[in-house]
């Protein structure tokens, strides 16, 4: 089996062109968007940033999970990992946008706002400190990943190191200094990337807990919840379980992953994503119920641009119910949660739809899209108020900016995806 | 390594007489062990019938804190309780084989946890005889329960979750209770008789049983995150600087799970040295749950250093106020007690070598015990000590009463478990049976 | 009518002693065992359990119960605050999610009882104590002439003590 996989093979061209083709299409949308209206263009990329950049590091602290659990779930299926993983240095270096379009976003990084509105806080949202600290973060995690990727993949670069025209040769040489024959690194590899495991597991939470915070709270910058860290983090982790189910359930007849993705595997995902889906509704309920019943207005402030005046303390009854839903963003959040939590509660409750591929792969698509509109959710109410948004100002999670710039992200994400399969063929079959 | 060194079963029914062994006449040590925590326990009854006849002045509970002690014990029982639940019903939704040498001693711990922690909202609200207030029914003036209030809440998910998990006990008990009856041959077997409810272990019993345990399992998992939050409501619902705060859902459950585990470690681990039950409750076992106990100390670590940090953050000057109090103020040693027990003391587990030291793994579980006790008296006392005005600041020392209870409660706890020890497998013969079946009974 | 009784040592055999009898027609079969065992349960093929549909209606009633009590209750003798809604949904969901897993749990186990114990009481006696130790006993029953054929079968499935019970 690693032999044929193992073997040095093209691109696969057309996932290619296609990702190819739409990571252009982000970035002419991005500039044009850049030219037009700079705010709406740096909100839409944060928005964007933020999804991809959690998604590709919480797909690697899924492999991380299943070592640590001692899931049995052998080589091909850690590589689809792996190769999500391939995204994580790009997040570092795309996060280099944000801080350009900074004042675009940020009230903070004026000093004279700040010290007006939000003092005390100026320690910790101010212009480069904070930037600098998150972009150490980020690098660090992004250390982390390679060392982990590097344990990962090095036993699987056996043939290529002995194959003179092996892509990126000389990286593949490095990756395999000191090589000690297949079997001994397979155990090594084992052995190692457990330990590595769960470094990188606590590095993704403390990581992106700061991200959270200095990315998404500060956007609203007198509110804070002690939960919402974790709570986006694991939005990030469930994030990635659902695009690792599509990817495999995608490939799951390519050749290296033929026979792979059974159906007691598909099961399994289909569990991980039920209970994960329930939890993720857990930590939302939790952080909802404290402030709701504490109904202090810094905290419900929060809540009430994006579920609306329906959700908060004293209007949970029907009259006026549809009025008050027709509030800005109301609807999409409620969105988010029916496809985040009802469907995938409701449609894999059974054993069968667990199994069955076009099923789990719609809740997962759903949950994956569900995501997507919740990072929505989580930025824009906090730049684009629902006061703003009733005197006029035009906002739409499916405007041709919103759309361009999400499908550039996914072009650039699974060009990183592919690319890795290129420079590492053992990492991920190519579709024939 | 010591898991490769010890025993493993030779047989099916070496696991029947191994664990049985517990089921043996008692030996001096252990009715003395038993006469020692009903002593105990009979002190924290007179304590109590103390307190009840002169009324709650005789507890150091006074204003502005209200809640002390009592509250304290309760939060520590109910969390001690939820290590049960994991290991039984969420490992078994994982298919994690190794909990089953463990898990019915867990889950019978989880149900005396429960009674335990159970009677303190009664001791604390002083007049026994007035529990009644608690139920769902109008009183004189045709008013019901406030549903509103999380003590509410609580009567429902502590209820809920006292019934549940004595059922899970009996469902599971009930094979294991038909391998006794037909292998004790003493007075006991009358009630094995009527407590197997006629159990053969046929294909059909079992395809029921597995069912029932399946679903048993899929509802006991969100049972235990919700009480353990409902819980940690009580607190979190409240505007008390240091208490109003998202994460202390999530947070208790963590917490609970650790110092559950914990307590199955201290408990297991002499149940293992006097009934020599190394070939059931292996090394491995403690391997494992010591992973358990990482993964939720970071947790609870985690969540100390965001409320710390988002304190701070919030540039609130009663939410930095009550931190700092936590931290430096009057109870700065109880919290500082937490802090070392359940994030430092803990940290030599990341090396399986110190895992697999049964010992070592002992003493652990009793340090965080201690800091997990501590964890709820921090957040409890000082959270209500230090409130919005500087003028109904006080301080709060339990009294000797208190102190007794808290004892006794321990004892009360111990007590149960002697007992049970003694009359119903400790361990889950059958589901350690299949396993070996699986594992080493090769054809 | 015969009862005809083969010993077995393990799940594995007992699972095929059973899928060999049941191959050559006989379905009425008993099976001991100490242990639950997957494939003894694929073997036997006796499709789903009922106790499924006793979680499904004691969730379903958990959940409504919650709702209509903490609803009903607060409408019964209405406390107005500050104008707001008798009734408290997010502060009832907890009770009714409660009530759900109490309910479930409950019926659930009273499922068990009347499916596992009640329903399938054995007072067979073909038990013996061993069943509940380390020995798995199958049990044929079968026409008294099929007796030969039968203990055949279990013979060849490797039994180590076959036995007509009654006959």
């Amino acid at each position: 089996m690693s032999a044929t996989i193992s073997q040095p093979r093209s691109m696969p061209r057309g996932p290619m062109l296609i990702f190819g083709a739409l990571a252009l299409v982000g970035i002419v949308t991005f500039g044009v968007g850049l030219s037009q209206d700079p705010e709406r263009a740096y909100r839409v990329y944060l928005h964007n940033w933020l999804m991809w950049a959690v998604l590709a590091q919480g797909a690697l602290v899924l492999s991380s999970a299943m070592r640590l659990t001692n899931a049995n779930w052998q080589g091909p299926i850690h590589r689809v990992l792996d190769s999500m993983g391939a995204f994580v240095p790009l997040s570092l270096l795309l996060f280099v946008v944000v801080w350009i379009g900074r004042s675009h976003l940020f009230q903070w990084v004026d000093p004279v706002w700040a010290a007006e509105h939000i003092h005390g806080k100026e320690l910790w949202l101010s212009d480069p400190s904070t930037f600098l600290r998150d972009v150490v973060l980020l690098a660090y995690l992004a250390g982390v990943s390679k060392i982990y990727l590097y344990m990962s993949i090095r036993p699987t670069l056996g043939a290529a190191r002995d194959n003179p025209s092996t892509p990126m040769k000389g990286m593949v040489d490095m990756w395999t200094r000191g090589w000690r024959g297949e079997a001994a690194e397979r155990a090594l590899a084992e052995k190692r990337c457990r330990k590595m495991a769960a470094v990188v597991a606590l590095s993704f939470t403390i990581g992106y807990s700061f991200i959270a915070t200095d990315m998404i709270m500060s956007l609203a910058p007198h509110w804070i919840s002690t939960m919402f860290p974790a709570y986006f983090a694991w939005g990030g982790f469930l994030s990635a379980v659902s695009l690792a189910t599509l990817i495999l359930l995608f490939m799951r007849n390519s050749d290296g992953l033929a026979g792979q993705f059974t159906e007691s595997r598909r099961h399994d995902m289909g569990k991980m994503i039920f209970a994960f889906s329930i939890f993720w509704m857990y930590l939302f309920w939790s952080q909802y119920l404290v402030i709701w019943y504490g109904n202090i207005p810094e905290e419900t402030s929060f809540i009430v641009a994006r579920l609306g005046t329906q959700f908060v303390q004293d209007t949970w009854y029907l009259q006026g119910f549809w009025t008050r839903i027709s509030e800005p963003y109301v609807k999409l959040t409620l969105v988010t949660w029916i496809l985040l939590w009802v469907v995938p509660f409701w449609v894999l409750l059974g054993q069968k739809p667990k199994k069955t591929p076009i099923i789990l792969g719609t809740v997962a698509f759903g949950s994956l899209f569900g995501f997507w509109i919740e990072r929505y959710i989580l930025v824009t109410p906090s730049l684009i108020t629902p006061e703003q948004v009733l005197a006029g100002a035009a906002v739409t999670p499916f405007g041709w900016m919103e759309i361009g710039v999400a499908l550039g992200f996914v072009g650039l994400f699974f060009l990183c995806f592919l690319a890795f399969a290129k420079v590492f063929p053992g990492a991920i079959p190519a579709k024939s | 390594m010591a898991a490769m060194t010890e025993p493993i079963p030779a047989n099916a029914d070496q696991i029947n007489e191994d664990v049985f062994r517990t089921l043996q006449p008692p030996t001096p040590l252990y009715v003395l062990a038993i006469l020692l925590m009903g002593g105990i326990t009979t002190a924290g009854v007179g304590a109590l019938a103390y307190q009840t006849y002169f009324g709650m002045g005789v507890t150091g509970l006074q204003h502005p804190v209200m809640w002390g002690v009592y509250i304290t014990t309760f939060v520590f029982w109910v969390g001690i309780a939820h290590a049960g639940t994991l290991i039984s019903a969420i490992l078994y939704l994982f298919r994690a084989k190794w909990r089953n040498a463990i898990n019915r001693g867990a889950e019978a711990m989880t149900v005396f946890a429960v009674i335990t922690a159970g009677q303190f909202p009664l001791i604390h609200i002083g007049r026994l005889w007035k529990f009644y207030f608690m139920l769902p029914y109008p009183n004189q003036r045709g008013l019901w329960v406030n549903f509103k209030s999380p003590l509410m809440w609580d009567v429902f998910a502590v209820g809920t979750y006292t019934t549940i998990s004595i059922l899970f006990l009996i469902v599971g008990l009930i094979p294991d209770i038909a391998a006794a009856r037909d292998r004790i041959p003493d007075w006991r077997r009358h009630l094995y008789n009527v407590l197997s409810f006629g159990w053969r272990g046929t294909g059909e019993q079992w395809r029921h049983h597995a069912r029932a345990v399946l679903h048993l399992s899929g509802l006991a998992t969100p049972l235990v995150l919700s009480v353990h939050s409902v819980v940690s409501w009580d607190f979190a619902v409240s505007l008390v600087p240091g208490w109003h705060t998202t994460i202390f859902a999530p947070y208790f459950v963590a917490g609970a799970i650790f110092s559950g585990i914990a307590m199955v470690i201290t408990v297991l681990v002499p149940v293992r040295a006097s009934f020599g039950l190394h070939a059931v409750i292996r090394a491995e076992h403690f391997d494992n749950m010591g992973k358990f106990i990482v993964l939720t100390s970071t947790i609870v670590g985690y969540a100390y250093a965001t409320e710390f940090f988002m304190a701070w953050y919030s540039t609130n000057a009663f939410e930095q106020a009550a931190f700092w109090h936590r931290a430096f103020g009057d109870y700065w040693w109880a919290t500082w007690i937490m802090i070392t027990c359940n994030v430092i003391v803990p940290l030599p587990l990341w090396i399986k070598r110190v895992r697999l030291n049964v010992t070592w793994m002992w003493i652990t579980s009793i340090f965080i015990n201690i800091g997990m006790w501590f964890e709820r008296y921090v957040i409890i006392t000082t959270g209500l000590s230090h409130e919005y005005s500087p003028a109904a600041w006080g301080y709060y020392t339990p009294s000797w009463v208190e102190m007794t209870i808290l004892a006794a409660s321990f004892s009360f706890f111990m007590m149960f478990f002697l007992i049970f020890l003694r009359m119903f497998p400790i361990v889950a013969v059958q589901e350690v049976k299949e396993t070996y079946y699986e594992n080493e009974g090769a054809r | 009518m015969a009862e005809v009784l083969g010993v077995l040592k393990h799940p594995l055999d007992t699972a095929d002693a059973v899928t060999k009898l049941r191959g050559a027609g006989f379905e009425d079969l008993n099976v001991y065992s100490p242990v639950p065992s997957h494939e003894i349960e694929h073997a036997l093929h006796r499709g789903e359990s009922g106790v499924r549909l006793w979680t499904l209606i004691g969730g379903l009633t958990g959940v409504s119960l919650g709702y209509l009590m903490t609803i009903w209750m607060s409408y019964d003798w209405p406390l107005v605050i500050g104008g707001k809604p008798f009734a408290s949904i997010p502060a009832y969901t907890v009770i009714a999610f409660e009530l759900t897993i109490l309910f479930g749990g409950v019926l659930t186990v009273a499922g068990l009882v009347v499916h596992g114990l009640i329903l399938s009481r054995d007072t067979s006696s073909a038990y013996r104590p061993s069943f509940s130790g380390g020995e798995f006993g199958c049990v044929v029953n079968c026409h008294s002439d099929q007796i030969p054929r039968v203990q055949e079968l279990l013979q060849g499935a490797g039994c180590t003590e076959v036995r007509v019970v009654e006959g």
